[in-house]
């Protein structure tokens, strides 16, 4: 039972991590098919990192470490417009309303919880220890 | 892996767009031109409903502009004009913003007025649909809609069209200019050859009634034009160099472009403008009708004549 409840976790844990890289690509990609490619540049180095590194366990804990800080930083950015363009005037731009509106803000939340997630220093060690 | 395949089916199937049509609610316009446009000025505004179920009360959300762009599609139809969708994606301005939010999704509608002769010449005539949000946009700019709606009945009238006419609703004029300079990479994308292009915005306010009308960064030859037809029909003409507008995407690609509006520059212009009080009741539809006038003699002027000399041509 017990043994079942941590290899959930750690099958949900592989979800969130591939699952967070894997979305910023594919907004990376849609984002190169309109001619904006740094956001694709990005993605590549950070998924070029994790595969250099995949073997090496202190690294991918620290690399994993920093992606989860950086989904937190972008979930709490999002957030805090989405709060400030619904009660400050001049903010109403309808671009940053469709985007950090109702749905927009449910996967504000959704990656930030991911980002704690991914951020469990027992969840990380568990993983890895199976991963690496 | 299978989880993985799980979560990509996922999103690929959240990242779908539907194109639903809306319900609308569309009697036919009244015969007499001024009283079509004071019909499509009051429901633009939210005066009488555009869709079965609400009142548009601005055309800021996705939903208000889908909904915008379907009944305006129901006006070209009342004039026997196709109307066609260019929906369009767009980067934001800054690549860091990439990254926080999603690109602009918007829509331009437009319809082409063929010429009597087979050219493969245009004239583009454009005004922005959208507003700002909570704001029913009558001045800004359901006025222009109203205009270019008086404007294209008299021109699909005329017997002799020496170029093509299209016209161009423009959606997300208020971020950025986004869907004017989406249309004009249509425009280029699709090798229209352009003879001039034509923007309206808030064209409804006349306090002082003197009718005048400002022309935004004209040619030479465009303001000779604007400025013959405003003396036949004792309209002033003044030229600002605003360039806020949607013509402004146009004149950066190369395009001979201009704007045309009340008189922004001058002060005699809506002080209701992105406001909740930007409604019918300001706009002076008598200003409309002499502005309808003036533009379509000018364009008239220009399809008729088999002249392709204004300046740079894409």
């Amino acid at each position: 039972m017990i043994w079942a409840k941590q290899n959930s976790k750690i099958l949900i844990y592989q979800i969130i991590l591939f699952g967070s890289l894997l979305l910023f690509l594919l907004k990376a990609i849609q984002y190169a098919f309109l001619g904006s490619y740094s956001t694709l540049l990005t993605s590549i180095i950070i998924i070029a990192i994790f595969y250099l590194i995949r073997k090496k366990k202190n690294r991918l804990n620290s690399s994993i470490k920093i992606w989860a800080i950086l989904i937190i930083a972008w979930s709490l950015i999002r957030i805090f417009f989405g709060i400030l363009i619904h009660f400050v005037e001049p903010l109403t731009e309808n671009h940053l309303q469709e985007n950090l509106g109702f749905l927009g803000m449910c996967i504000s939340i959704f990656f930030l919880f991911g980002g704690f997630f991914l951020l469990n220093k027992k969840n990380r060690n568990n993983w890895l220890r199976q991963r690496v | 892996m299978k989880p993985i395949f799980v979560l990509l089916f996922t999103m690929i199937f959240f990242s779908c767009d539907y194109d639903m049509d809306e319900n609308i609610i569309f009697k036919d316009l009244p015969p007499k031109t001024l009283d079509a446009q004071i019909e499509i000025l009051s429901v633009l505004t939210g005066n009488q409903p555009m869709n079965a179920d609400n009142i548009i009360r601005s055309r800021a959300t996705i939903e208000e502009r889908r909904i915008t762009v379907n009944y305006l599609s129901q006006v070209l139809k009342q004039l026997n004009l196709e109307p066609i969708k260019h929906q369009y994606k767009e980067p934001n301005t800054n690549p860091l913003i990439d990254i926080l939010i999603g690109p602009y999704k918007g829509t331009n509608l437009f319809t082409i007025l063929p010429s009597t002769n087979n050219s493969n010449e245009y004239v583009v005539l454009g005004a922005h649909y959208d507003t700002a949000r909570n704001c029913p946009g009558a001045n800004d700019n359901a006025s222009s809609l109203s205009v270019l709606y008086g404007v294209t009945k008299r021109l699909s009238n005329v017997d002799l069209r020496n170029k093509n006419i299209l016209v161009v609703f423009f959606d997300q004029e208020e971020e950025n200019l986004v869907g004017s300079k989406a249309f004009v990479k249509y425009l280029l994308k699709h090798k229209y050859q352009v003879h001039s292009v034509h923007t309206l915005d808030q064209i409804g306010w006349d306090k002082d009634g003197d009718r005048a009308i400002e022309l935004e960064l004209p040619t030479p030859e465009l303001k000779k034009l604007y400025k013959n037809q405003g003396a036949k029909l004792n309209i002033p003409i003044h030229t600002t160099n605003v360039n806020s507008t949607d013509h402004h995407s146009f004149r950066q690609k190369g395009f001979t472009a201009v704007g045309i509006t009340e008189e922004y520059v001058n002060g005699d212009t809506t002080p209701f403008k992105d406001s909740k009080d930007d409604t019918m009741d300001t706009i002076d539809f008598e200003y409309i009708d002499s502005t309808t006038n003036l533009i379509f003699e000018v364009i008239n002027d220009i399809v008729k004549s088999n002249k392709h000399d204004l300046g740079q041509t894409k």
